[in-house]
């Protein structure tokens, strides 16, 4: 899995290509993490070049939306999001927990 | 008559890292043996999710050597079945309870999603300790 994170006014964005599962999983969430820490709290992730998410990365995104929606400070929105892994938010019911765009750009200006 | 099953075999350290192996394994084979993408991803996802158990929570105190999973996915005419074999400590996931997904964000916790995605994503699981050998077997139904 590759991270690539590009900072816009509104919103940081974090593009994944490859497999989310339970060993690229922690490092999805320390890049999440690393915004935050800096005091931004409007992500955007682009699922566009990932058609694989286990629930340990599903894990992850409901962790990193408890923590940016606090005090409505901001919000983890989707983009992209292929087939497989939107059958997979489905089955765990997390879909209506995400906010979800076609493109990145999208999303990104949504904020 | 009786059913014809074909069946093939891949073993895997017992680490989160063998996780891309299994699901390539399922993924090819899942292709040879003639399913769906939407079948062969669902597959995936149990075989993923049941291994990544076996990992976390298998893990035994003192190891003699590597510990392998070792994976089988057979098809029969109308099934698939795909059996875990691990030398791990015991760990039944069929035992876990429910996570609670209605629950409000604010109050879910995170977790046993895993075993709930196995649960809905196959049709019979069971699982058996033996002789120190465990066996989780999940069959779909064609």
């Amino acid at each position: 899995m590759e991270l690539l994170t590009q900072r816009f006014k509104r919103a940081d964005l974090i593009r994944v290509h490859g497999r989310i599962d339970a060993s690229t999983a922690p490092r999805l969430e320390a890049a999440l993490r690393s915004i935050i820490a800096e005091g931004r709290f409007k992500i955007v992730l682009d699922l566009s070049e990932t058609d694989y998410i286990s629930s340990a990365g599903i894990k992850v995104l409901v962790i990193i939306q408890k923590e940016v929606r606090r005090w409505n400070r901001g919000e983890l929105k989707l983009s992209g999001l292929r087939d497989q892994v939107k059958e997979t938010l489905d089955m765990v019911g997390l879909m209506p927990l995400f906010a979800t765009y076609d493109t990145a750009l999208e999303a990104v200006g949504s904020f | 008559m009786a059913s014809e099953q074909i069946c093939y075999q891949i073993s895997v350290p017992s680490r989160l890292e063998s996780l891309a192996a299994v699901s390539e394994f399922v993924a090819q084979t899942g292709q040879t043996l003639g399913l769906e993408p939407e079948q062969t991803h669902r597959l995936q996802l149990a075989a993923d999710e049941a291994c990544t158990n076996l990992i976390l929570h298998g893990q035994v105190a003192e190891s003699h050597g590597e510990r392998m999973i070792t994976l089988d996915l057979c098809r029969t005419r109308d099934r698939c079945i795909l059996t875990l074999r691990d030398h791990g400590r015991p760990f039944d996931l069929t035992a876990l309870p429910a996570p609670r997904l209605k629950t409000d964000l604010r109050r879910r916790r995170p977790g046993g999603l895993g075993v709930y995605l196995i649960r809905t994503l196959m049709d019979e699981v069971t699982y058996r300790s033996e002789d120190g050998v465990n066996t989780l077997t999940m069959i779909k139904r064609l």
